[in-house]
């Protein structure tokens, strides 16, 4: 902006066109912007409001930009609605995503070791194997999972969405594998001429140097079960096992326009807890997205 | 930025870092040795997942697509190529590829220059950037299902405020998610939306060009959209790769927003009766619902599993077709061939 400001200012003759031409240079990105911004905005802003608004203005017109009278009564009702069994999904959704997070940091992460610090035959190609899994469609292998899980008795429980985590997820072996590679060979090296075993080297100099990654993949892993709709959606099969992604799904189809103040309020409610983890987690999300573009 | 800056050459399959230091050949091998058992020991959790979740269930699929399977009868009769077939009989199957190719073909270039577009303005190291990057990332957070729903009532035809903003500036008002015709562009909107992490990808890609390319073209005389051509371009392209890549696969795997949405759309009180997976009139049909409707819903699992095998043999092409021509178009900058 300085730049721009100087190269103006050095004209000999500055004339009036010249000045608007500089001050449109300056403020139009922040136009273009703002004018982009609204639209990625503007329906989170209208969920929000939503839930504190009387539940007839909702389907009035005019359209109530701005709620004239604020009120609670949606979210008292929707605690209270039959069938909403909003506590119980959050706290599935709790264990669940708990369970995952921290399953699929530590599984993954010794995978990711194997493929960045430890040099062997076969480990290319075998990575290869981890982008492939990465690509391949859910849905060429989710019936002979169903069944085994089936065969397990696991259907009706939590387990279809807990335990797979323990082997680990292609996208959180990737994104570590990534950053580990940039730890040089020599620590590890150095703490084997001490007398370290490998797992000691993985623990105690590799994952500690690693812990910015770590913590990037547990944000993602977390968010990513949280996200999850898909996987409860074929495996659960009782109510109680509900998660709120599955619960707010079912609560659209069950109620009607009447009740679109509630289904907007259980919605944001769903909304939240992610808005939260990304207001505290936001740098670690943001640099953890680069770090998974692939040079 | 806590960002790790990496030479630009290390690419994730680079040839020379699998090596051995030179030492004796017998020393070579215990190590090697050594060192075979040390990897596969930390790799067996995930090789454990990659056999038996993954390379037992694409065997058991592609044996399951031939044969007449429902989930109880076992062993199930052997149809040979009837499923196929019958995809290729059914009116929902071509339904199906349509709607999916017109959402690959559109959805994924608007999401890529949506995506650069905005990139490209937050790489201008505005005052307040921060910000802006947060509120156009916000949206990614939100999860699938419930974006599904909250725009299902943002372009709800009756009182929706999407539709009342276009009513002012006297455009026309389609149906959105309860109309044939405009069901899938709402649904683009909806991916839109949540555009953050290409944009994102694309913001570091724009960030790691070398300032000094620009000023040697501007020196040059370059105009910006020629340097625009000529450095963004080629020094983007590993980035574009990437997100073509993460494109196609989120395009073919688009599923929760069409559930939300048209679960939502078909309770504002316009339509009557129970959802129907597709809706409005099979136009948000997308390969993926119809799969899911097939295995899930009639619990026809070896005409899913064949529907499947095709999905994964278009989705190996197109990966094969991405992959083969990156050789031509992406550039590493700083690395020879």
């Amino acid at each position: 902006m300085a730049g721009i400001v100087e190269q103006t200012s050095t004209i000999s003759r500055p004339s009036r066109l010249c000045a608007v031409r500089s001050t449109l240079r300056v403020v139009g990105p922040y136009l273009v912007l703002v004018l982009a911004i609204a639209p990625f905005v503007f329906p989170l802003y209208w969920l929000g409001t939503a839930v504190f608004k009387p539940s007839s203005s909702l389907l009035q017109l005019p359209i109530e930009w701005w709620p004239k009278t604020w009120t609670m009564k949606n979210l008292n009702e929707l605690f209270q609605t039959q069938g909403s069994n909003i506590l119980q999904y959050a706290k599935n959704t709790a264990y669940i995503c708990l369970f995952v997070t921290v399953a699929t940091t530590i599984s993954s992460s010794l995978a990711a070791y194997a493929f960045s610090q430890v040099s062997f035959r076969g480990r290319d190609a075998l990575f290869w194997t981890v982008i492939v899994t990465l690509i391949l469609p859910t849905w060429v292998t989710i019936v002979p999972q169903y069944e085994l899980y089936r065969w397990l008795g696991w259907l009706g429980t939590l387990r279809p969405l807990t335990w797979p985590s323990l082997v680990g997820d292609p996208f959180t072996i990737f994104l570590l594998r990534q950053y580990m590679r940039g730890i040089p060979r020599e620590l590890g090296e150095a703490a084997r001429i001490d007398g370290a075993n490998e797992f000691q080297i993985y623990l105690r100099i590799i994952l500690p140097t690693a812990r910015s990654a770590l913590a990037v993949a547990a944000v993602f892993a977390f968010v990513q079960s949280y996200n999850d709709f898909f996987t409860p959606l074929v495996y659960l099969n009782n109510e109680q096992n509900y998660t709120l992604a599955l619960g707010v799904y079912q609560f659209v189809q069950l109620h009607g326009a009447p009740d679109v103040a509630q289904i907007l309020t259980y919605t944001a409610l769903v909304v939240t807890p992610l808005i939260v983890v990304f207001a505290i987690a936001q740098r670690w999300i943001v640099n953890g997205i680069r770090l998974t573009s692939w040079k | 930025m806590t960002v790790e800056r990496r030479p630009l050459s290390s690419r994730p399959f680079s040839r020379n870092d699998a090596g051995v230091s030179r030492k004796t050949g017998r020393r070579r091998s215990v190590i090697a040795r050594r060192n075979l058992r040390t990897g596969l020991l930390f790799l067996t959790p995930w090789l454990t997942g990659v056999l038996v979740l993954q390379l037992y269930p694409i065997v058991a699929t592609f044996a399951y697509s031939f044969t007449d399977y429902n989930g109880l009868t076992f062993p199930p009769h052997w149809v040979g190529f009837k499923n196929f077939s019958q995809a290729f009989a059914s009116e929902d199957f071509w339904t199906a590829v349509r709607n999916t190719l017109w959402w690959t073909v559109i959805s994924v270039p608007v999401g890529l220059a949506v995506a650069l577009a905005l990139a490209s303005l937050l790489n201008r190291k505005l005052r307040w950037g921060g910000l802006f990057r947060t509120l156009l990332y916000l949206p990614s957070m939100v999860p699938f299902i419930g974006a599904g729903i909250v725009f299902a009532w943002l372009f709800n035809p009756v009182g929706g405020p999407v539709n009342v903003i276009l009513g002012f500036f006297h455009l026309p008002q389609p149906g959105w998610f309860i109309s044939p015709g405009s069901a899938k562009p709402g649904l683009l909107f909806i991916s839109l939306w949540e555009i953050g992490p290409t944009m994102i990808i694309f913001l570091a890609g724009l960030q790691s060009i070398p300032a000094e390319l620009y000023e040697a073209a501007a020196i040059d005389g370059a105009k910006t959209w020629r340097r625009f051509l000529n450095i963004t371009v080629p020094m983007l392209s590993p980035t574009l790769f990437f997100n073509l890549i993460l494109g196609m696969i989120g395009a073919f795997s688009f599923f929760a927003q069409v559930l939300g949405a048209s679960a939502a759309a078909n309770n504002t009180g316009s339509q009557t009766g129970s959802m129907h997976l597709g809706d409005p009139n099979n136009s948000t049909l997308l390969y993926a619902v119809y799969v899911y409707q097939q295995m899930f819903q009639n619990f026809s699992f070896g005409y899913g599993a064949a529907l499947s095998v095709m999905l994964t043999l278009v989705v190996a092409l197109f990966a094969a077709i991405l992959f083969r021509s990156a050789r031509r178009w992406v550039f590493y900058y700083g690395e020879e061939h």
